[in-house]
């Protein structure tokens, strides 16, 4: 079992800061800091407005997913607690969920207190079917192919950064680095008889709109 | 194969972040409607980015259900702040608790909801005729796998074969995990944990095994059979598409199985 070894009293500044670094290692111990923290304070609200046990799960989940996803993108500001904004996001989420279930009598404890547009609570990332084809490609790409994509992609880091993390000599080398991978990966999904069935419907129905 | 030249992967590479004006964004959907190979090249870049949001997610999902997992076996730890709008605060409330009124409240309204969608269950079937589900799909297709000798006649899998062939799958995984370099007996793991209905940890296996090429085919095709005991048809399509075009090198038996079955999905 995973030790926590984040301090008892870390800042909400320094928590943020952890998760903005390109670790899964300190984002684990963040979300488990998280965890401990305010798991029972969204129970209590989830519990206390019509929920159930599996709820409070999805919904605390789904926070945390909203936060993260908020949290890398680059003009992401804290400004308020992560305490109030992690309840928020959960309070949205919760309110969201009895809406789609149509439950008008059911009273909320709380009013939504936090300006809806500033939690910019990302929709689920769903995969459609070619989609699912790709990401079983993508799972056996060599592991530096796949760090590099996700390090341009996801994390969003510049080609220079790229190159300092990497060992790479400069800029220049990471970009035909990716390009290489780029190619690699693009041989290996037009040699994919499903995808490329998947991709023809896609082209046919994008000349028929 | 398909190409594309550096200036419109850089294009590509701008819109998936977001760093095209206005203007060229405009000028970007435009090529997208006229030039085919660009939009067919757009899409594979769309879907690596799409992929990769997936993956990275999928990841941090997995670790927080082993949080929730933990806190479930281990109890609340001490340091658990309140929520100033309680009213219960600084009392410990195991994860589990409920009211009894409201326990009885959700078990009615849970036996309810149970009766009317066995209700429509039955109903659909009945009226729509006899669309297998995937359940029943899985339980047509799915057969346990005799033990087949491997060419190199190892004697320590002997215990393993008896556990087997017993039915032991419990000392299968067991005896399977002890020596998991060993590609041979890990199709063997996979049904074990399949026939212990925990069919989460035999993809787990079974996805590892795709790898292999001697194994490929036969992994693949217990993937979609696992699928559809989960309920999930389009992995289980996708598993089953493979067999069928070609994708994944099987025997004809195989792939007029998976064809068969595709046809009913």
């Amino acid at each position: 079992m995973m030790t926590n070894n984040i301090a008892a009293n870390i800042t909400d500044i320094e928590l943020v800061n952890l998760l903005k670094l390109d670790s899964r290692q300190s984002e684990n111990k963040v979300l488990r800091h998280l965890y401990d923290q305010y798991f029972g304070m969204i129970e209590r609200h989830v519990l206390k407005n019509s929920g159930r046990e599996e709820d409070v799960k999805e919904v605390f989940h789904d926070s945390l997913m909203a936060l993260l996803n908020n949290v890398r993108k680059q003009e992401f500001v804290l400004s308020a607690s992560l305490k109030t904004y992690l309840f928020s996001i959960s309070k949205r989420i919760w309110l969201s969920r009895l809406r789609k279930i149509n439950a008008k009598e059911i009273p909320m404890m709380d009013d939504l207190s936090w300006e809806a547009n500033e939690l910019n609570i990302q929709d689920k990332i769903e995969l459609d079917e070619g989609q699912l084809i790709l990401h079983d490609i993508l799972s056996k790409l060599a592991g530096e192919c796949l760090q590099l994509l996700r390090m341009f992609y996801f994390l969003k880091k510049k080609m220079s950064e790229i190159a300092e993390i990497t060992g790479l000599v400069n800029e220049k080398e990471a970009k035909n680095r990716k390009w290489r991978c780029m190619v690699k990966l693009r041989k290996i999904v037009s040699e994919q008889p499903s995808y490329n069935q998947y991709l023809k419907e896609y082209l046919n129905d994008l000349k028929s709109t | 194969m398909n190409k594309l030249n550096r200036i419109d992967q850089s294009l590509i590479e701008k819109y998936l972040l977001k760093q095209l004006s206005k203007e060229e964004l405009d000028a970007f959907n435009q090529k997208l409607k006229t030039d085919t190979g660009f939009a067919r090249a757009f899409k594979i870049e769309q879907d690596i980015h799409q992929c990769l949001f997936y993956m990275e997610n999928q990841e941090t999902k997995a670790y927080l259900e082993k949080l929730y997992q933990e806190r479930k076996e281990n109890g609340l730890p001490q340091s658990e702040t309140d929520n100033s709008n309680s009213d219960q605060s600084n009392k410990v409330i195991p994860i589990n608790t409920k009211s009894e009124n409201s326990n009885k409240v959700n078990l009615f309204m849970r036996s309810a909801a149970a009766i009317l969608i066995l209700g429509g269950v039955f109903a659909l079937y009945f009226f729509l005729g006899n669309t297998p589900s995937t359940s029943e799909l899985f339980a047509a297709n799915y057969t346990v796998p005799q033990w087949e000798e491997t060419v190199r006649g190892n004697v320590n899998l002997k215990p393993l074969k008896e556990a087997y062939e017993k039915g032991d799958y419990n000392q299968v995984i067991q005896l399977a995990e002890a020596a998991v370099a060993d590609i041979s007996i890990q199709l063997y793991r996979g049904i074990s944990y399949l026939q212990l209905n925990k069919t989460e940890n035999a993809i787990k296996v079974f996805e590892q095994l795709k790898n292999n090429e001697n194994y490929s085919d036969q992994a693949t095709w217990y993937l979609a059979l696992c699928y559809l005991k989960l309920g999930d048809k389009i992995s289980s399509k996708i598993h089953l598409r493979m067999l069928v075009d070609g994708t994944i090198e099987t025997s004809e038996n195989t792939k007029s199985k998976a064809a068969e079955i595709l046809k009913k999905l």
